[in-house]
């Protein structure tokens, strides 16, 4: 067969739409679990809260077609989960890791209960329809992909801004990188180190939440089990990547986002000198090396709340 | 005291799980019933036996990884692995005869925990070496053992006379477990029995099962005690991954009998929460895992008769993780009320 001629800038553009769209998911997580790790509190649930934050949003959006509230519904579901992680891990102070892997479980085994008639009925949702920002979309290649797309995608970008200036210029901020950092020297200065937690996680939750609704609304209009794939680990590991900023996590997940598109791309130009599984490998095999480049303690000795996944007890 | 806290979390797991039941028009008796069925017959419980057995070698090799506080969570991975492993062995005899009948199981079985060994060490080594957080790699490693088996038993691998069907040639009888007579269960569960027992005698008797929990405790006093963080993590890596690798290798030689794709049913997540509410202990683990193996079978009857998703099962380990990790809230704190 004959390869398609097209011509490099098409296939660019291609390129880059399916980045944002698959990168802004991974962003919209990393965020919230950024947020959450800030104050010291290791939430490894991430994939659970994206599956249930996006068969939530399905389901509403189904019923009202308002994507709105669809998305309000795909955070307050991220945050429910999350509310329960907060409990066990703040209050009753167990271990992180093990709490996050349960909920995880939880959330998908939620997801695939509930999504069951869903998936069998292989109801289809018509996706959000983009939203053309006028004039910046006018650039080429960057225009169409960053500046043509839906709605919650704006959110994404704008969500980068908002907490990075809430971390980094804000009192509250402030106090919660300090709860992260060390927070008995935060509750005596009469931080409530409890509550700045639970506030955390619950915020960070919803946001996972947000980016299945982003994954469901955007760009995969059926449900199926295991729709997530991995994502929520992915974002986990951008975390580190991102050295727990913001403004750093736009990057590795527009990266990750490149990566994870290079299968369709490679197909769509009729490039088969490779098996395409070796393409859904690469998402995979670059956490695990950006992990190695990134925990070693060159890059995260300053970085990483010092307090991360240490339960909290308050002397007497 | 602990015990009544044990058991509390359990009757609360099962309250909030009929809640769920309650909520979604099904009646919470009936679906209790169905999902425990296994334990009231004969041949549900010799299905939830079979279940038992890959669970039951995944959990114990975690065990000991978890109490060298490797919180490994790679153990569906270490299962693909296991299983794209016998079968290359199994293709690879068909085509030279290289052994006798009888040796090939000792033989696979101890290839099989080799290779699975390796993969296993891999993550262990870049914790020691680099800190990478182990239930990352442990868990990008699954996704990618996964794809690979896929893609083998797709590809490669695919059987030439199987009409096209997505898996490889039958595994021939000499390949196989055979059945305890009489039953469903095949004889790999005394690979099981032996890995717990061996898992009790190196964490009970051995110099090296002192040092994994040492450095279990706190990796400082390990280092002060010239404990190697290396050595240990490593080969407590190697033995779980070898476990769970012969956990893929029974689920393909003893009870589906080639290598098909996606074969396992998350049975290396099961492994995970069997192994931390036997509170990593390999005796309660064997009988943990066969308490788990009913539930999946009673998962299995609830879809098949009421229509419910399979996920039911996995909601319910999940509650009942939490609830036993709330629990040892109140076992380590005494709750004293003040003012």
């Amino acid at each position: 067969m004959e390869a398609i001629k097209v011509d490099p800038l098409t296939i660019l553009t291609t390129m880059f739409i399916l980045m944002v769209q698959e990168g802004s998911i991974l962003l919209v997580a990393t965020l919230g679990e950024i947020f959450t790790e800030r104050s010291g509190i290791l939430n490894l649930g991430v994939e659970g809260l994206i599956c249930f934050g996006a068969l939530s949003s399905f389901i509403v959006y189904y019923l009202t077609g308002n994507w709105i509230i669809a998305t309000l519904a795909a955070a307050s579901a991220g945050l429910m989960l999350s509310l329960i992680h907060a409990f066990v891990s703040i209050t009753l102070k167990a271990n992180q890791t093990v709490s996050g892997l349960a909920i995880t479980i939880l959330g998908l085994g939620l997801s695939s209960f509930i999504g069951r008639p869903i998936a069998l009925s292989r109801i289809r949702i018509d996706p959000l329809e983009s939203v053309r920002v006028p004039l910046l979309s006018e650039i080429p290649v960057i225009g169409p992909s960053f500046f043509n797309q839906n709605p919650l995608v704006y959110f994404s970008y704008i969500m980068v801004i908002v907490l990075w200036f809430i971390l980094y210029k804000t009192r509250f901020g402030l106090n919660l990188r300090s709860v992260g950092e060390n927070p008995s020297m935060a509750d005596s200065l009469g931080i409530n180190v409890f509550l700045t937690r639970y506030v955390a996680t619950s915020v960070g939750g919803a946001l996972c939440g947000i980016s299945g609704a982003l994954l469901i609304l955007g760009y995969y209009p059926s449900w199926y089990d295991g729709i997530t794939a991995g994502r929520g680990w992915i974002a986990v590991a951008l975390v580190i990547f991102s050295s727990w900023n913001p403004l750093y996590a736009f990057f590795g997940a527009y990266f990750f986002g490149l990566v994870g598109t290079l299968n369709a791309t490679f197909q769509s130009i009729g490039f088969r000198a490779i098996p395409t599984d070796f393409f859904r490998t690469l998402p995979y095999l670059l956490t695990i090396l950006v992990l190695i480049i990134f925990s070693s303690t060159r890059f995260r000795r300053r970085k990483m709340p010092a307090s991360l996944g240490k339960p909290y007890t308050r002397e007497l | 005291m602990s015990f009544a806290i044990s058991l509390a979390s359990i009757i609360l797991a099962f309250m909030i799980s009929g809640l769920i039941f309650v909520f979604s028009n099904v009646d919470p008796i009936l679906a209790y019933y169905n999902l425990f069925k296994s334990f009231t017959n004969v041949a549900l419980l010799s299905e939830a036996i079979v279940r038992a057995i890959p669970i039951m070698l995944v959990a114990l090799g975690l065990a000991l990884a978890y109490k060298a506080n490797f919180i490994s969570v790679g153990g569906e991975g270490q299962i693909y692995v296991g299983g794209m492993i016998i079968t290359f062995l199994v293709l690879w005899n068909t085509q030279n005869r290289f052994l006798p009948d009888p040796f090939f199981m000792p033989f696979a079985i101890i290839i099989v925990f080799l290779s699975s060994s390796v993969w296993g060490i891999i993550p262990a080594f870049l914790k020691a070496r680099f800190e990478t957080n182990e239930v990352l790699t442990t868990l990008m490693m699954n996704y990618i053992a996964q794809i690979v088996s896929n893609y083998l038993v797709i590809g490669p691998w695919k059987d030439p006379k199987g009409y096209g069907f997505p898996h490889s040639q039958a595994f021939p009888e000499y390949a196989r477990f055979p059945l305890i007579p009489g039953t469903t269960i095949n004889s790999s569960i005394f690979i099981g029995i032996f890995a717990a027992i061996l898992i009790y005698i190196i964490l009970a008797k051995t110099k090296f099962g002192f040092e994994v929990k040492v450095v279990g405790d706190s990796y400082s006093a390990a280092k002060y005690a010239g404990i190697s963080y290396t050595k240990v993590v490593c080969l407590v890596m190697a033995i779980s991954a070898g476990l769970s690798g012969l956990a893929g290798m029974s689920l393909l030689s003893g009870v589906i009998g080639r290598l098909r794709p996606d074969f396992s049913p998350g049975y290396g997540y099961t492994g995970i929460i069997v192994a931390w509410l036997c509170n990593l202990n390999p005796f309660v683990i064997v009988l943990g895992s066969i308490f788990f193996g009913g539930l999946l079978v009673g998962g299995e009857v609830l879809q098949g008769s009421m229509g419910l998703s399979v996920g039911i099962t996995d909601v319910f380990q999940a509650l009942l993780l939490i609830t036993t990790l709330s629990g040892e809230f109140f076992k380590r704190y005494r709750l004293v009320w003040r003012r």
